[in-house]
């Protein structure tokens, strides 16, 4: 690439006379520093400029296939964070690169040339995650300090959900290297998926949990043998209150203490 | 700036901020600083020049909890170097205190006085004239005086990540990049436990180090690529353990456990809580491809990752309530230390291609191994929970296989282009998990689904349906038989509930424009999951929602927004979840759905905005109203009578069903949380450098829960549910006094806020 930047200002000199908010526009994000120019993209222009423009006569990205206009981006991003695209989720369900990004920005040129700030991307299509952490138990995400990005590659991952680790909890594992362990005694649904018992979006429960306590653990703790969640655990009183279960097994996550068999220590 | 050479850019945004309700609730900052006064909200400077060296610098909220700040330098092409440092806070509660002092990290003292005074309000208080005397509020006066000497304790954490990563190319097409990151975290988080009857709660500190070194390659060409990542993650604890002063003297007879009344006020016992021990991984990752003629594309994923994790055994001679009783004890462990390791391995081939226009496919497998290589332990001395003694002669057994299991999935996806911009979709496969400690060997999902997506000029569509059938394979010969200790109505029960499913999963997302001015979008989700091999636990799950976003411009200037967002989470369980003192000897029992419990949750999520160019170029207002309300109510219908047998276990096959009339029989008052955010924003851009910002904001945070806020219905005297006789079963519930139980839980409670916030803000930009 060396040498490009002295060609950067001249990146689109021929079009520039009819497509000038484009090409203006263009000229401030990272592809024109590319000698290739519009026609990088868009294809030889001879033909272009002898009909004296027109449709059908240049690639328009518009009237091609989501395959087809997500080739032309590949020809370059088919590496580093982009090499698993081919046959992703996204890939295979009509979406193309410039569903998401606009090689043509107005104004400052935003960060991978997003058509709009992630979040508000995203959640275009995914709804229901926009409403997911706007509920009170949430990721900050409408805060700023993480973004979907924290955990997904929506360009394709070999893992599942388009994860950036190989699993749920691995990715967790990525910020939470406490829960990780390994344990002298492991919490078994814990340690197979964290989304067990929690919603990584939002939910209306503390500490992001799929369903409040005590009714969480019930789900699969109920009426163990030997009386059970009588009156041992018994709704409304003091086991039942604050963080519930968790009053006398705080260590559900796993624990390392000889006796901590029942996650009490 | 085109054509000079250096460029120079940046900016910055300096403002005022004021308003009401800021300091109401830890809610409103639980994740981000709502400074008053002036602030440095945001600056950033880069610098680049013909030879393709640059510099920048981006800052945001410097000097606040939540800062973050990064600088990049290095010559486009050729290397970079990126050093950044991010900070996040967590805000748990402004309203936590607490009666202990703390001497040092980790351990809690109470003062002698005061725990004297605590036994006594607990030690029939109505005989004890040594108790402050109200005998009209017997139970509860004296706490709430106590909390009135509690001490203020933050309930707080920041997290800070460090990072400092180098790119450099040593050759064409191979990239280097060697990162290292160092993340602390710092503060407090609440930490409940138990010690014997009672339940108490420290504010635990939270001394977390966590260190990643990475180095990655990555090796492309035009027709394939190799890449490789390792590396080496340690997360360390500099409070390995908390150690409490005597909670168990906290509390008088337990009602329930019949325990004695603890009166030794000079027992010098502690209970030990293990915290979260330091641990390391190790892991690498490689990935490479290659593309094929006529779009078909190979790739293959492996990945290895080994974590360990060393802890120190203490002796059990420093508990000094082993002084009380050390017959029968061992006093010196067995084992000095134990070590735990995991073995993670991932590996993927991936074939896929697009060899026509109309058509594409993808089939892949998947493995994933997580293999336990702990050693067996068998303790047979130890403390137990590290308050009070105890003696197991059988022995607590460790095993070396827990926590294992391996999954492999197949899948296969073809699409068809209909017509051009329809596409549809089958697929199918298999995902098989086998356990080394569930009551199944194996279990297998079955999964078949169609999905269709069309990008129309005037319509874009999504949808997709998949049809979900999980099957169990053999019984586990080595795993305990159902009913028997460790079977499925164990503690440890084995999860025979969710090894039978039969799941349909939909989704569909449908965005009209029938103009260019307007658009609206229909979305509808869903996941509906029977378990019909259910003999405890989880029956039947389901959620969905649907929304609807609309968007429509009036002019090029004026365009409004709006949506709403409505989910339900529904889960049945088929077990009942007994009711205090109702019942001597609570018998789980049926089974024709006479005893279930269920939870609901719901929400209602709403959206509103418009943006208004009021002077294109020059001066915009928007703004954004958000409401969402979350409710979850749970509810326990138990009626009399069942039959025997069925599909439920029956714990001791003798005793009758006792349940008094039928239900629903115990509801938990319904929780909610709402929450309201509503931004304006007006935007005058002076001149082409300077622009003038300001923004109303509304933050309304509007919440009830059972677990604090209803409960003092059976604490008021005169309540029918107000317990009164001493020793009865059900004088459990006053020590759920709202006053009582905060000074012992830390009062960690979330506040209802209604914050009104103004910022005005002058950007700079050159």
């Amino acid at each position: 690439h060396a040498g490009q930047a002295q060609a950067a200002p001249q990146a689109g000199i021929a079009c520039v006379d009819c497509h000038t908010d484009t090409v203006n526009a263009f000229r401030g994000t990272p592809h024109a520093d590319s000698a290739a120019g519009c026609e990088g993209c868009h294809g030889d222009s001879k033909a272009h400029i002898a009909a004296g423009g027109g449709k059908g006569t240049m690639k328009n990205f518009k009237s091609l296939s989501a395959s087809e206009a997500s080739a032309a981006c590949l020809t370059c991003h088919d590496k580093g964070g982009q090499k698993h695209w081919t046959s992703s989720v996204h890939d295979s369900r009509n979406v193309s690169c410039i569903t998401c990004h606009n090689p043509h920005p107005k104004g400052k040129a935003p960060k991978a040339l997003l058509a709009k700030p992630q979040f508000e991307l995203c959640t275009t299509c995914h709804l229901q995650k926009k409403a997911a952490l706007m509920r009170s138990s949430h990721m900050p995400m409408r805060e700023g300090k993480m973004a979907c990005t924290s955990c997904h590659n929506p360009h394709g991952t070999p893992y599942p959900k388009q994860l950036l680790q190989v699993s749920v909890n691995q990715n967790c594992y990525s910020c939470h290297a406490e829960k990780r362990g390994p344990f002298l005694w492991e919490h078994a649904p814990v340690r197979e998926n964290c989304l067990n018992c929690h919603d990584a979006h939002g939910t209306v429960n503390d500490y992001l949990l799929k369903v409040k306590q005590p009714m969480l653990c019930i789900q699969c703790h109920n009426g163990f043998a030997g009386g059970g969640m009588g009156n041992a655990h018994s709704v409304r009183d003091r086991y039942a209150a604050n963080q519930s279960c968790m009053n006398c097994h705080p260590t559900i996550h796993g624990s390392t203490h000889p006796r901590g068999n029942t996650f009490k220590r | 700036q085109d054509g000079k050479d250096p460029q120079t850019t940046g900016g910055v945004t300096v403002g005022a901020q004021t308003g009401s309700g800021l300091k109401d609730s830890s809610k409103l900052q639980e994740y981000e600083t709502v400074p008053q006064g002036v602030v440095l909200w945001d600056v950033d400077l880069s610098w680049k020049n013909a030879s393709r060296y640059f510099l920048s610098f981006e800052g945001s909220k410097l000097g606040l909890d939540d800062q973050s700040a990064s600088f990049q330098t290095g010559q486009k092409g050729n290397w970079k170097l990126n050093l950044s440092l991010d900070q996040n806070l967590r805000w748990l509660s402004n309203t936590a205190e607490t009666l202990y002092n703390q001497s040092s990290p980790g351990v809690f003292n109470l003062p002698d006085g005061m725990r004297a005074s605590l036994q006594r309000i607990w030690s029939p208080a109505s005989t004890d004239p040594k108790a402050p005397a109200d005998s009209n509020d017997a139970r509860f006066w004296s706490v709430r005086d106590y909390m009135n000497g509690a001490q203020p304790v933050e309930l707080k954490y920041i997290r800070k990540t460090g990072r400092a990563a180098l790119d450099f190319s040593a050759i064409k097409d191979l990239i280097f990049t060697v990162s290292y990151q160092r993340e602390t975290r710092n503060g407090t988080q609440p930490l409940a436990f138990t010690a014997g009857p009672g339940i108490d709660e420290v504010a635990n500190p939270v001394q977390f180090t966590t260190q990643d070194s990475r180095v990655e390659v990555n090796y492309n060409k035009k027709l394939y690529f190799v890449n490789g990542v390792f590396a080496y993650n340690v997360f360390t604890n500099d409070v390995p353990y908390t150690t409490v002063d005597n909670p168990v003297r906290l509390n008088n007879t337990d009602n329930f456990w019949t325990a004695t009344t603890v009166n030794n006020t000079s027992a010098n016992a502690t209970a030990r809580l293990w915290n979260a021990p330091d641990n390391k991984a190790t892991s690498f990752d490689f990935s490479t491809g290659v593309k094929l003629p006529s779009h078909h594309k190979l790739t293959f994923t492996a990945s290895t990752t080994r974590m360990t994790m060393d802890r120190t055994l203490i002796p059990q001679a420093t508990n000094p309530n082993l002084g009380l009783t050390t017959t029968g004890f061992t006093l010196t462990p067995e084992y000095p230390a134990i070590n735990a390791k995991l073995g993670q391995t991932l590996y993927m081939i991936n074939f896929s291609g697009d060899p026509s226009t109309r058509f594409g496919y993808s089939v892949f497998y998947r493995s994933f191994d997580i293999t336990n290589d702990k050693p067996a332990y068998i303790f047979h001395s130890t403390v137990n929970s590290d308050g009070g003694a105890s003696y197991s002669a059988a022995g607590i057994t460790s095993t070396e296989d827990m926590g294992g299991y391996k999954t492999g999935q197949f899948k296969a996806e073809g699409h068809v282009t209909l017509v051009p911009g329809v596409k549809v979709g089958v697929n199918a496969g298999q995902l098989k998990s086998t356990f080394e400690d569930r009551m199944y060997m194996d279990v297998k999902d079955n999964t078949v689904g169609v999905t269709l997506d069309a990008n129309l000029r005037w319509a874009m569509f999504h949808g997709g349906y998949t049809n979900l059938s999980r099957q169990p394979g053999a019984i586990d010969p080595d795993e305990p038989a159902e009913g028997t200790t460790g079977g499925p109505l164990d503690i440890h029960a084995d999860m025979k509930d969710v090894a039978k499913q039969d799941g349909k999963i939909y989704n569909a997302a449908l965005t009209l424009t029938p103009l260019d001015k307007t658009a609206l979008t229909f979305s509808v989700q869903g996941v509906n999951s029977d378990f019909p091999d259910v003999s405890i636990g989880l029956r039947k799950s389901t959620m969905k929602n649907v929304g609807l976003d609309f968007v429509y411009a009036f002019t090029d200037k004026f365009s409004v927004n709006a949506a709403y967002v409505y989910e339900t989470y529904h889960m049945d369980t088929n077990l009942w979840y007994g009711a205090n003192g109702t019942i001597a000897n609570p018998v789980a029992t049926n089974t024709i759905d006479q005893y279930f419990n269920k939870t609901d949750d719901k929400v209602d999520t709403y959206k509103v905005g418009f943006r208004w160019d009021l002077l294109p170029g020059r001066a915009d207002l928007s703004t954004d109203y958000d409401y969402s309300k979350g409710r979850s109510d749970s509810a326990f219908t138990i009626n009399p009578g069942g039959q025997l047998g069925g599909d439920m276990y029956y714990p001791t096959s003798t005793t009758t069903v006792n349940f008094p009339a039928g239900g629903p029989y115990l509801n938990y008052p319904q929780v909610f949380n709402a929450t309201t955010i509503w931004k304006t924003r007006f935007n005058y851009h002076l001149d082409k450098n300077l622009t003038l910002s300001l923004m109303y904001w509304r933050q309304v945070f509007d919440h009830a829960d059972w677990a604090y806020d209803t409960l003092g219905l059976y604490m008021l005297p005169g309540s029918a549910l107000y317990a009164t006789t001493p020793g009865a079963v059900a004088n459990i519930y006053p020590q759920l006094d709202p006053s009582a139980n905060r000074a012992l839980f830390l009062n960690a409670g979330v506040p209802n806020y209604n914050a009104n916030i103004f910022r005005a803000s002058i950007s700079y930009r050159f």
